[in-house]
């Protein structure tokens, strides 16, 4: 039986693991209320941990590791949108595609940098920040306020987003776009820019979490992205699109993988890839509508304008 | 509005068309379809640049290039689609249309609320604004588009068809918005081809035909036979040319149902017999359950309720042709090889027999006078009466039991209208072609164009509202059709005045 | 398909390819390296000899060219299956259970019985996304990819309890019997008979998506589902479980001829990412399935030859991944800009046609 000790230690180790998770899923969220299904995400977080890695190195500054891993997110979003909005390529191709070169290209340079026998790398580790008084709190102080400073910007980021989305008409009108770009178009919302802005901050938030990833390991490995990408547009899913859920769905994502790591650690024969497997089975069965409606936005996935024939 | 002309491609769809209207009142604006309506308000509300036009708003000269200098002008126009977001809340889709009235970037609901107040104590118009459009019926999505409208404060507002979505109690309760608009001092444009609608509602009627205007009256001096006979033309005695006695019943429709997305009625305890060698044909304006009937007719569809026994070899040819009778990408001899797949002539086993489906698809091009380059060109590069006659080709050559046609002859020149006619007209003989052994088919020829169903029906429909009426072989004309195409009304209730058309 | 239209695919092709190798050799020299000596390197490792070439690039191409096939079934037909990865796990895993316990039995009786497996397993796995597809409208994107990490953590369940090798160490199973193994077709160069399966594979479907009735109604449903439907009189459900179930049992084959011709067990991380490369052979194939074989062949040749790229030109190996996503992004652009130009020209010539007469 765990103590209340480890229930403290597994929920924080939760949180800590979703907290990347989070950041791209809300990143994400906010592409695909535009309409955008930007599967090519991963290539963005793969990204960000690498210029963030390399930022941080050269500085010895983990803000500017932070800046430029977003940076990084950034610009591989920008060939994204470029292909897709420019050429009207299709997403979900072009998403595959830009996975493959972020995932490629981040292992070029890096094998080019540092040799392909994969030299370790140190960079300077992310501290958890400890609020004052806050962290205090029994049991819910350690839990939540003696975390890196992603985290808090997660606290930041969700009722930010969520006033954005619901509370301006910029959110109203991004969510028209992508519910129906038709009805936008004709009350005078660019359709396009919208939707290169909204594909923009997926992939600034996914690079950022590419680059805290990076930085809480204290080093930079490989396809360390290990398919976050994917697993924040189920993330998404299962937060049907709105930030408070979204990151309570990837607390949930989080909390299985902490799962394995105390089975594993505690010894435990429990088969752990169970574990991992439930937040996708989860995922499946809400697309299912077994617990009411989930609705994707209205154009997801689909091209603007439309194709004829 | 004066002088109004536009072309599209040659055609005139609007001739030197004069058209006023003053604030207080509702103004009608009838005509067949095609006849201009629509465009001539699509120009005073900015979608359509006319060839050369004189508009003027409140006495002021007023140049309408965009849809951004009419709604400055205060012209407002609800669409016959819906441009709502079904997802979203009345409330959201009120301030997506209106983003420009907010303040900074915070959206404004509170003030939007206390406009939405005020105008349901001028107007009485209402709709729960935090309800989700997709939980509304097609009724008070009308109300959220007019609201969405009213909330810019526009002086004329133009409805475009309004009541072709709407059930009866529906529309009386339209009327009442309309005649509360209008005490408000708005100028209502009304357009409609319902006619019942106009004489009741309206202060004043012009009626368009052909892009002009042919009359401009008041409902007082007018009915609405009168106003058919302005609308369509000469009442000529047309006559059903029978050329010979009809053989064995191939579909039967009995108490048939539809019941579309939204719950509502798409066809109404609709009964039909078609048999071998008759052409039935069946008019009406587009948007009175057509579209469930030949999906029915055409064994796409099950129907909500009734029987319906339907023959086995069924060709079909759809209104929208690139949608849903062609694949574009494919080429001639593929998208002719659609309606082959299940026929044994050309299988051999699993196996298509392509060489065969080739000289067969070669021999059509020649037939049918397809201008194509081979019959490996795909059909997106031919033109659009080119792309017809593929349709043709395939669908007349399937149809051994019963053809189904929706609007045929549309995009067609008419030589090839002629030709389809004819084709059409030999289904109906036994064994005159040497290919055809089966016995002969029957036809349904949906249609909006009556002149097709006069020429060419030997039994007439009218499908109003859902309901498929009958017309008595003794009742055929013109003037008959015409009024139970535009109300659904086998007689007058109102007695006959004759026609006054003020200039 | 008529000629003009498989002389636009070749052209898109052959410039995406130009594209990519122009855009490689910019980057190479960017940093550092000669082009022409990574090209030498490359081509030796994958074509330098018959050895290699048959013992490397081919055996390397086959799960890429039986995959690929299963993404050109799906995306000929119009449905977009991302989850051939999961897939080919599903028919790995099925087919190395049937392989460790089928028994003694010659090789002609257990090896098509651990293909049958593995193609019914992939199968299953891609039913699921089919029936929320036909039965509910969920787009089937995102349930196949969710499918792929079920499978991926099944497969980590499935070598560390149930089929972990017999001294419970390792993640992996043991080694299936040498019975239940494809022999080699090219003695002395690894060449199992999968490659002559893949062939196979390619002929099959060729002549089925041809020259069937059901193969042309699912172009057809490619080219548009409602068309198929109205006048096609093709019930379009019956069609996509069709679609599911194909790509899907190929998928699975590709993980049972894994199985039983190369790695002779089960592992985590079998699969380097094949079921989205094989996207990229499909596209660069312009969804023919015989030009698959060809796209799938180069793909081989690409990560057969990045060891020898990288021992004799020290070039990292992961540049063959950012190689095949520029091959990716190159067939998009090409495509797009391709056909715009001659599309555009064609209309043209279209109308010129019509004043004539």
């Amino acid at each position: 039986m765990f103590e209340s000790f480890s229930i403290v230690l597994f929920l924080e180790a939760a949180i800590r693991l979703a907290v990347p998770l989070a950041v791209v899923a809300l990143g994400e969220s906010i592409t695909e209320r535009s309409g955008v299904l930007n599967i090519g995400i991963e290539g963005s977080i793969i990204a960000g941990a690498l210029c963030g890695a390399l930022a941080a190195m050269e500085w010895s500054s983990i803000l500017l590791g932070m800046v430029f891993g977003a940076i990084g997110g950034g610009l591989v979003a920008m060939v994204f949108a470029i292909f897709v909005l420019g050429l009207n390529s299709d997403q979900i191709i072009t998403g595959t595609a830009t996975t493959l070169a972020g995932l490629g290209f981040t292992g070029v340079i890096y094998q080019a940098r540092f040799g392909t026998t994969g030299s370790v790398i140190t960079l300077p580790v992310l501290k958890s920040l400890e609020v004052p008084f806050l962290r205090d709190i029994p049991i819910l102080g350690p839990i939540f306020f003696q975390q890196s400073i992603t985290v808090y910007f997660v606290y930041f980021l969700v009722p930010a987003l969520w006033y954005f989305l619901f509370k301006t008409s910029w959110g109203l009108e991004l969510r028209s776009v992508g519910e129906d770009p038709a009805v936008a178009e004709e009350a005078g919302i660019r359709v396009l820019f919208v939707r290169f802005l909204a594909i923009l901050f997926g992939g600034l938030s996914a690079g950022l979490a590419g680059a805290h990833l990076a930085l809480d390991s204290g080093t930079f490995i490989e396809n360390m992205s290990g398919g976050r990408g994917f697993i924040a547009i189920a993330v998404v899913v299962l937060g049907r699109w709105n930030p408070v859920p979204i990151v309570g769905a990837a607390m949930f994502f989080g909390a299985a993988s902490a799962l394995q790591f105390l089975l594993q650690s505690s010894g435990s024969n429990l088969p752990f890839p169970f574990f991992l497997m439930l937040p996708y089975v989860l995922t499946l069965i809400a697309l299912s509508g077994w617990f009411g409606r989930t609705k994707a936005p209205g154009s997801l996935a689909l091209p603007w304008p439309p194709k004829s024939g | 509005m004066e002088k109004v002309s536009k072309k599209f491609g040659g055609k005139s769809a609007l001739d030197d068309v004069g058209f006023t209207s003053f604030p207080g009142e509702v103004h009608s604006l009838v005509g067949e379809n095609g006849a201009g309506k629509t465009t001539l308000m699509r120009v005073l509300s900015g979608l359509v640049v006319p060839d050369s036009a004189n508009i003027r708003i409140r006495g002021e000269e007023t140049t309408i290039a965009t849809p951004m200098d009419a709604r400055g002008a205060g012209v407002g126009m609800v669409h016959q689609n819906f441009l709502l977001i079904p997802a979203h809340t009345v409330l959201e889709n009120l301030c997506l249309g209106n983003r420009f009235v907010g303040q900074g970037h915070v959206l404004p609901y509170g003030d939007v609320r206390q406009k939405l107040q005020e105008l349901r104590d001028k107007t009485g118009l209402w709709v729960e604004e935090d309800r989700f459009v997709e939980d509304l019926s097609i009724g008070e999505r009308q109300k959220v588009e007019i609201l969405k409208l009213l909330l810019r404060e526009p002086e004329i507002l133009i409805f475009d068809e309004p009541t072709s979505v709407l059930a009866p109690q529906e529309v009386a309760n339209l009327m009442s918005i309309f005649r509360r608009l209008a005490l408000d001092g708005k100028t209502v444009i009304f357009i409609t081809h319902k006619l019942n609608e106009v004489i009741e509602a309206s202060d004043r009627i012009t009626v368009l035909k052909q892009g002009k205007v042919v009359c401009r009256t008041i409902p007082e001096a007018t009915d609405v036979q009168g106003l058919s006979k302005v609308m369509i033309g000469e009442d000529v005695g047309a006559s059903l040319a029978k050329t010979q006695a009809p053989g064995s019943t191939v579909v039967r429709l009995t108490s048939t149902k539809a019941i579309g997305v939204h719950g509502e009625e798409k066809l109404v305890d609709v009964n039909l017999v078609v048999r071998r060698g008759e052409v039935v044909g069946i008019a009406g304006v587009e948007g009175n359950g057509q579209q469930e009937l030949v999906e029915i007719l055409s064994g796409l569809r099950r129907p909500d309720g009734g029987t319906v026994s339907l023959p086995r070899q069924i060709g079909f040819i759809p209104d929208d042709r690139g949608g849903k009778a062609l694949i574009g990408s494919f080429n001639i001899s593929e998208n002719v090889a659609l309606g082959l797949v299940g026929d044994s002539r050309f299988r051999w086993g699993p196996a298509m027999l392509w060489s065969k489906i080739n000289q067969y698809v070669k021999d059509l091009i020649v037939r049918y006078g397809i201008r194509a380059e081979s019959y490996q060109q795909k059909v997106d590069e031919l033109s659009g009466g080119n792309q017809q006659k593929v349709v043709l080709a395939r669908e007349l050559k399937r149809s051994k039991d019963l053809l189904v046609a929706r609007n045929p002859t549309q995009g067609l020149d008419v030589k090839a209208s002629e030709f389809f006619y004819q084709q059409m007209m030999e289904l109906l003989v036994d064994g005159s072609r040497s290919e055809s052994t089966g016995p002969r088919a029957g036809v349904v020829l949906i249609s909006s164009d009556l002149e097709e169903i006069l020429s060419f029906a030997d039994e007439i429909y009218v499908i109003y509202n859902g309901e498929l009426l009958k017309v008595n072989k003794a009742d055929v004309s013109r003037e008959f059709i015409g009024r139970l195409m535009l109300t659904g009304r086998r007689t007058d209730v109102l007695s006959v005045k004759s026609d006054h058309c003020y200039d | 398909m008529t000629n003009r239209d498989s002389w636009i695919a070749l052209a898109v092709s052959l410039s995406a390819l130009l594209l990519t190798a122009l855009l490689t050799a910019a980057a190479l020299a960017l940093g550092g390296y000669s082009p022409l000596v990574v090209l030498q390197s490359l081509l030796e490792g994958s074509f330098g000899s018959l050895d290699i070439f048959f013992g490397v690039t081919l055996v390397r191409a086959i799960p890429l060219v039986v995959i690929g096939l299963a993404v050109t079934v799906a995306f000929k037909s119009g449905v977009w299956n991302i989850g051939a990865e999961g897939q080919f796990y599903a028919g790995s895993m099925a087919g190395v259970w049937v392989g460790l316990s089928v028994g003694d039995y010659p090789s002609f009786f257990s090896v098509p019985l651990v293909f049958l497996s593995a193609a019914a397993a992939g199968a299953i796995w891609a039913l699921l996304p089919a029936l929320m597809k036909i039965r509910l409208g969920v787009g089937e994107v995102v349930t196949t990819i969710l499918m792929n990490f079920v499978a991926i953590h099944l497969v980590s369940y499935v070598v560390r309890w149930p089929l972990q090798e017999s001294r419970g160490v390792f993640p992996n199973t043991d080694l299936i019997d040498e019975s239940v193994r494809l022999p080699i077709i090219i003695p002395g160069t690894g060449l199992h008979l999968g490659f002559v399966v893949a062939v196979i594979c390619v002929v099959g479907l060729s002549i089925f998506f041809n020259n069937t009735g059901m193969g042309f109604q699912l172009r057809a449903m490619g080219g548009s589902k409602e068309a198929t439907r109205v006048s096609g009189r093709a019930r379009i459900p019956m069609l996509l479980i069709v679609t599911f179930l194909l790509s899907g049992s190929l998928a699975g084959l590709a993980g049972g001829i894994e199985i039983t011709g190369r790695t002779f067990a089960l592992y985590e991380g079998m699969s380097p990412g094949w079921g989205y490369t094989a996207i990229a052979v499909a596209l660069l194939a312009d969804l023919n399935f015989i030009a698959v074989l060809v796209t799938g062949i180069f793909f081989g040749a690409l990560e057969g030859g990045a060891g020898a790229m990288q021992r004799e030109a020290g070039i990292p190996a992961a540049w063959v991944s950012g190689i095949e996503a520029l091959v990716l992004l190159s067939v998009l652009a090409s495509d797009r800009i391709l056909r715009r130009l001659l599309r555009s020209k064609k209309k043209y010539d279209v109308k010129e046609r019509e004043l004539d007469v």
